[in-house]
């Protein structure tokens, strides 16, 4: 992997990375941490890695530095501390999106992170698998159960669009 | 605490019993119209008419909710599947003849269809207005080493100059006694035969001009023809040279180096003083000589006359190994 390949890595996934962890973290300081921490390894293994799975490398590495940091978070916080999520149905002029974010916030750490690798970054379920150190069909459960798990949540479309 | 999925059974019992407080009431009705299989868990479970208030907030539309409509299934997909095949309608897992039962099963069940596309929905998108803004901070310049190289030379080369120039004597040997150009008269070069092992500092860096050297003459055809660079090629083979001053090497080198006339001969050694082949020594130090003569111009021909006059040229082809240096005239 060369400067001009790992420049490319900045430019094209650094947002995406900083979406995905920001969205399991929370706090954009902490979020910038890791994906500023995920390019310094990157950095340091450029010679390792081939540039082609650059993108799969930056996220893994994302991926496990949020996780370090979330269970050290959670040694202070635990979840039935974090704030109630509003239901959605009681808010004002929600789209879909929104609603969805919310319910996403609803779902086990697990099933938040492969839906969202799985729906922002199209990853198929075996590059899930690898980023998550999960086998393809782990994957493919969590998804499903996610999914099911927002269209209860979203309830009757009627009322949410 | 808010009622929610978690601990709504605590406010349940109250609730049904008319215990709670008309906040909390208000509260757990909301709840109940947003979760009515807990609603009517509620009813069966206690066996009691939903409270005329609830019941008037849900209206019928609440109530239908809760009848549950016949799934007609369209083999393989039926009432307990049909929400796996909306998903994976939605994630491209589906395989062609299954779209299109899928198709023919929401046909016959219409009432499904708004749960199908209520599942197509749960694709979340990205919000790109969310960026990442310290980009500029994750990039390495790759214009940088270009931008410094030229000064990186130059610090490179005044270093090796200095080195040159300025290197310490940090061997103290007597046979090493090195006196300045300036005092060059008292001064003759000295061949100590005692073995060194060729250690990885004594490789000298020389040498990479003597294989560039070497490589230039091979292809002029002048030492190729002559026959000597087998001799002189393996690395193992040639002589160290103890730089403990850069004059030392420079009056050996050149005092042993073939003249100009010699080494353009075309090598015919026949026709050289000795008559003989030169020695590998002599070879390698013509060699040195060339590329370091630019810097002996000063050195006169006469003190390289009188050295040469204390050597015993006939040992130099039995040395393999050994120090050669400058060894300073005694007061005597």
């Amino acid at each position: 992997m060369k400067i001009s390949d790992y420049n490319h890595c900045v430019d094209q996934f650094a947002d995406a990375v900083y979406r995905f962890i920001l969205k399991n973290i929370k706090v954009e300081d902490r979020a910038r941490d890791v994906v500023q921490d995920s390019f310094m390894k990157m950095w340091e293994k450029r010679k390792e890695i081939d540039a082609t799975k650059a993108k799969s490398y930056l996220f893994t590495t994302a991926y496990h530095c949020m996780i370090d940091v979330i269970r050290r978070e959670k040694k202070v916080l635990y979840k039935n501390e974090l704030p109630l999520v509003e239901n959605p149905t009681k808010n004002q002029a929600h789209d879909v999106q929104s609603i969805l974010n919310l319910a996403l916030e609803q779902l086990p750490d697990i099933q938040k992170n492969v839906v969202l690798l799985r729906d922002y970054e199209g990853y198929s379920y075996e590059e899930i698998g690898e980023i998550c150190k999960l086998n393809a069909s782990q994957v493919k459960v969590y998804i499903y159960r996610a999914r099911a798990s927002l269209k209860k949540f979203i309830g009757n479309p009627e009322m949410v669009i | 605490m808010k009622i929610n999925i978690d601990n709504y059974e605590l406010f349940a019992m109250d609730y049904l019993e008319g215990n709670l407080d008309a906040m909390k009431e208000k509260e757990m009705i909301s709840f109940l119209v947003l979760h009515p299989h807990i609603a009517e868990e509620l009813h069966d479970v206690n066996q009691v008419i939903l409270s005329s208030e609830l019941h008037n907030k849900l209206g019928s539309k609440f109530t239908n909710t809760l009848k549950k409509e016949l799934v007609i299934e369209t083999s393989p997909i039926n009432e307990d599947n049909y929400e796996e095949y909306f998903i994976a309608y939605l994630e491209g897992d589906i395989k062609e003849k299954d779209a299109e039962t899928l198709s023919a099963f929401l046909n016959i069940n219409a009432h499904l269809s708004k749960e199908f596309q209520k599942q197509q929905t749960t694709k979340l998108k990205p919000d790109h207005a969310i960026v990442f803004d310290f980009k500029a901070s994750l990039k390495k310049s790759e214009t940088k080493l270009y931008i410094l190289w030229p000064a990186i030379a130059s610090i490179a080369a005044m270093l090796f100059i200095s080195f040159w120039v300025w290197k310490p004597n940090t061997i103290q040997r007597n046979q090493l006694l090195i006196n300045p150009v300036n005092f060059k008269q008292t001064a003759s070069l000295f061949i100590d035969y005692q073995q060194v092992n060729l250690q990885k500092e004594m490789q000298l860096h020389v040498l990479e001009y003597f294989e560039e050297e070497l490589v230039n003459t091979a292809q002029q055809g002048v030492i190729k023809e002559a026959g000597a660079i087998s001799k002189i090629s393996p690395k193992e083979n040639r002589i160290p040279i103890v730089r403990n001053n850069w004059q030392n090497e420079i009056i050996l080198m050149q005092s042993m180096a073939l003249s100009r006339n010699e080494l353009f001969s075309k090598n015919d050694f026949t026709k050289t003083k000795t008559g003989k082949k030169p020695s590998t020594f002599r070879l390698i130090s013509s060699l040195f000589w060339k590329t370091t003569k630019g810097q002996i111009k000063n050195i006169s021909e006469e003190i390289i006359h009188e050295d040469l006059k204390t050597w015993q040229a006939d040992k130099m082809e039995a040395l393999t190994s050994g120090f050669i240096s400058v060894k300073s005239k005694s007061k005597e």
